[in-house]
């Protein structure tokens, strides 16, 4: 009998003696025991045998199905990224939603702009951060650049002030550049101030 | 019971290794209904997950292809150091930049309020929202300073909206600004009435981001 890496029908022969069928049975235990390894805890571990050390979630062709009381969290390609973690809710078609969006980092200080970003379940990003405003020395309209510029939607803004005592400043996007939309003018809401004040963030845009 | 894996010893009786044997697939049903739908499970959904128990791992797992790993490992945070749920994604755009784990987790959100609420945000952020209310003094402009709980690193947006109009003959909603303070708390500022000597009740809402 010649030893394959994984023969649930071992013993083939209820003949067989363990001379025969030795061999693929311990191939059957090892490959279970290596099997099992991935991503949990070794069945031999002196505790918490079982648990996970890590979960890979392979790249799945297609959305995974759920069955009522069921939920799921997948991984799957999205095309213009890469494999992106998903969930579904219970029971077909219970919603899939896209959970990860991008690679998040942190972005370098320039002059007068901190910024920073983050993501929201359903291809959602979230940018934010504060700017310098127009001064004297430098008035007129702010352009604020959305870094990554990988937003296709702007769906919420909100700025506020942070030097006492100013109005909210206004804003407007700017046309989109290659199907993204990267750049929003800032400006005074009132027309009788140099510019917009220095200010706090939040933009929230679909991806 | 222990999983030995070079059993059974060839050429023996079957009685003398049938326990072994027995020993291992036993093992194997305990631990595997660990965190798994056991072997016999009625509904033939053996192998799927109950709950997932992470162990903390250290350090960063290794480039990931046609996948995406979840796993915990420790996270530094004003709290203290704990294990947080991580994703690692594989390298995409842009690609000058380190395919580093991200932090999905806290260990604390505040859904309870009434003034504020806290959760987080993906890559280490948390999330507050309130609100502030109280009665302007005449004349004297508003300064009211909040109070991030639990504390974070650093406060890094903070941004306040008015929900209260002055008392002018055309009302107008406060005009508003924020400060931050230090690494938990800033101040929320407002003319509120400005020099009228009528006091009136105010209202702001406010959102902040901070690091963990």
């Amino acid at each position: 009998m010649t030893a394959k890496s994984y023969d649930p029908n071992t013993p083939q022969f209820l003949s067989d003696s363990f001379a025969i069928s030795q061999k693929q049975v311990q191939l059957n235990f090892q490959t279970l025991f290596d099997a099992f390894a991935r991503n949990h805890v070794s069945l031999t571990a002196a505790a918490n045998a079982g648990n996970h050390n890590v979960i890979e979630l392979l790249g799945q062709p297609n959305p995974i199905q759920t069955d009522v009381g069921e939920i799921n969290i997948y991984t799957k390609n999205v095309e213009e990224q890469t494999e992106q973690v998903f969930f579904r809710y219970q029971g077909n078609p219970g919603q899939e939603f896209q959970f990860t969006n991008y690679q998040i980092y942190s972005l370098p200080p320039e002059k007068g702009l901190n910024q920073y970003f983050t993501f929201l379940p359903g291809r959602l990003i979230v940018y934010f951060g504060d700017f310098k405003g127009a001064t004297k020395q430098n008035p007129g309209t702010i352009t604020l650049e959305l870094n990554p510029g990988i937003a296709k939607k702007i769906i919420g803004m909100t700025f506020c002030p942070n030097i006492t005592i100013a109005n909210s400043p206004s804003v407007r996007v700017l046309p989109e550049e290659n199907g993204f939309f990267k750049k929003i003018d800032v400006f005074s809401s009132t027309g009788f101030e140099l510019g917009p004040p220095d200010s706090f963030y939040i933009i929230v845009a679909e991806t | 019971m222990t999983y030995i894996k070079n059993k059974p010893d060839s050429g023996k009786a079957p009685n003398i290794d049938a326990p072994k044997i027995q020993g291992n697939f036993s093992s194997f049903d305990t631990v595997f209904g660990n965190n798994h739908l056991s072997m016999n499970d009625p509904n033939q959904k053996q192998g799927d997950h109950t709950t997932i128990i992470f162990q903390s791992i250290t350090g960063s797992p290794g480039k990931v292809f046609n996948a995406a790993l979840l796993f915990a490992r420790d996270a530094f945070s004003k709290a203290g150091t704990q294990p947080q749920l991580s994703v690692k994604i594989p390298q995409f755009l842009p690609n000058n930049i380190a395919n580093s784990p991200m932090q999905l987790t806290y260990n604390t959100v505040n859904i309870i309020g009434p003034s504020q609420y806290q959760s987080f945000l993906l890559g280490g952020y948390l999330i507050y929202m309130g609100n502030i209310s109280g009665a302007s003094a005449a004349s004297v402009p508003i300064s009211t300073q909040i109070t991030l709980v639990p504390a974070p690193t650093k406060i890094l947006v903070a941004i306040a909206t008015p929900n209260s109009f002055n008392t002018s003959s055309t009302p107008q909603p406060f005009d508003v600004s924020t400060t931050i303070n230090n690494n938990s708390k800033f101040t929320i500022k407002s003319t509120s009435n400005g020099s009228r000597s009528t006091v009136v009740n105010y209202r702001f809402t406010w959102v902040a981001i901070a690091t963990v």
